[in-house]
């Protein structure tokens, strides 16, 4: 047990610690970023942890200190009529992913509400596709069966017969079935 | 007292509300609210908002900023220090910049910023009790849009609740007057308001439009937008 957690703390420490000349490097910027927010939230959960009570831990509640995301406000550099190319071009690409977001968004909710008109409709049409497919499969045993039954197939066609048909159905079915599982067993010739 | 959506409500009101709400996602609790204990109590006066799902705010007036980390501000360069600049943006303390959060400076390589210039920034570090911090570059290291702004143009102040109006994606203003009046717009968050035009009368039609939204409904601000356009044609 114990060596088994030595390893994993082993791994967890091995897993994402790059070393500071690695760091320092211009490319690892961001990745130096992300290391040292890291260290410094392990350094403060160590620092705060005999301050911290569940309640704080476990908040329903996230604080917002910006209006910006509450009533969803744009970015605030705008120009028009060329007047700053640069500024318009990001402008452009802002309403642009904006669009795209909630074209996607649009698409996804009428899926959601076509598939709500279509449920009902769905079951209607996979209790009658059961049906036409159960029916598919007993047809296809009964074609299978002509074959080796050709009297049957008369009776199918023969106008003469069809009256008797529907009542004829499972007692052939039956008579069919027991034919198949004993055609099971017998030896190929 | 116990307040709900849309009240007016004043601070020590409690939203019994959010309390109430029972739903796997978190409560948002925006500007103007905060937690005590069991209950979200409301600290600032205003009207109760909420947007779906959970989101709650109070809709207060406003014209002090208190810097929010992640919002994007105009500010004044006032001083330079070392390796920083200070700049005013309007709240109890001014901004620090250092040199290098632009994009492409290093050491070496200093912008060239002067005192006196507008910036458009977005702040970094906003905490309570430390002085805030400002960056003109995003998380790739691009400018996009932040930095000096043009050495010309115009500078006012305005209420914290008419950027927020001028910003909402309802407000009709900045879209037509955009139509006809060619311009470019800083709009900080802080209440600062970096405005350029062809012309003077231009650039001033365009202030008193925007300080004059403040209390009045989208329709009405329509309706002064034709009347400014027409205006301006008649002076041209």
């Amino acid at each position: 047990m114990d060596k088994h957690r030595l390893k994993m703390d082993f791994r967890s420490a091995t897993k994402r610690k790059l070393s500071k000349n690695i760091l320092e490097m211009k490319f690892m910027k961001r990745s130096k970023e992300k290391a040292e927010k890291e260290k410094e939230d392990e350094e403060r959960q160590i620092m705060f942890s005999h301050e911290i009570t569940p309640g704080m831990k476990e908040s329903n509640y996230v604080l917002e200190p910006s209006f910006i995301p509450c009533e969803d406000l744009i970015l605030g550099r705008l120009s028009y009529h060329g007047f700053n190319p640069v500024v318009e071009r990001m402008m452009q690409e802002r309403i642009d992913e904006e669009e795209s977001k909630a074209r996607v968004e649009k698409a996804a909710a009428e899926r959601r509400a076509e598939k709500d008109v279509s449920d009902e409709e769905m079951a209607w049409k996979y209790g009658t596709l059961s049906g036409t497919i159960s029916r598919k499969f007993k047809n296809g045993v009964v074609n299978n069966d002509e074959r080796t039954n050709p009297s049957k197939r008369r009776m199918d066609k023969d106008p003469k017969y069809t009256w008797t048909k529907s009542d004829n159905v499972n007692s052939y079915q039956e008579s069919e079935n027991a034919e198949v599982k004993r055609s099971k067993f017998l030896k190929p010739e | 007292m116990k307040v709900k959506v849309g009240d007016v409500v004043v601070p020590g009101d409690i939203a019994e509300e959010i309390s109430r709400v029972k739903s796997e996602t978190k409560c948002v609790l925006g500007p103007g609210l905060r937690r005590f204990s069991e209950n979200v109590i409301v600290c600032k006066s205003g009207i109760f908002r909420k947007k779906n799902p959970n989101t709650y705010w109070v809709d207060s007036h406003q014209r002090k900023y208190i810097p929010v980390r992640g919002e994007s501000v105009v500010g004044v360069v006032v001083n330079k220090s070392g390796d920083i600049f200070k700049v005013d943006i309007g709240a109890s303390e001014l901004a620090s910049l250092a040199y290098t959060s632009f994009e492409g400076a290093t050491k070496k390589n200093r912008p060239d910023v002067k005192l006196g210039d507008v910036l458009y920034a977005k702040l970094k570090i906003a905490s309570l009790d430390m002085e805030p911090e400002l960056e003109c570059v995003d998380s790739k290291g691009k400018q996009s849009g932040m930095g000096v702004v043009a050495d010309d143009g115009f500078l006012f102040t305005c209420s914290i609740n008419v950027v927020r109006k001028i910003l909402s994606p309802k407000c009709p203003l900045l879209k037509t007057l955009g139509k006809e009046i060619p311009h470019e717009i800083a709009v900080g968050m802080n209440g600062k308001v970096w405005l350029k035009a062809r012309s003077i009368k231009e650039t001033i039609a365009l202030a008193n439009a925007i300080l004059a939204t403040e209390y009045i409904t989208n329709e009405e601000t329509n309706a002064m937008c034709c009347r400014i356009i027409e205006a301006l044609q008649e002076v041209n």
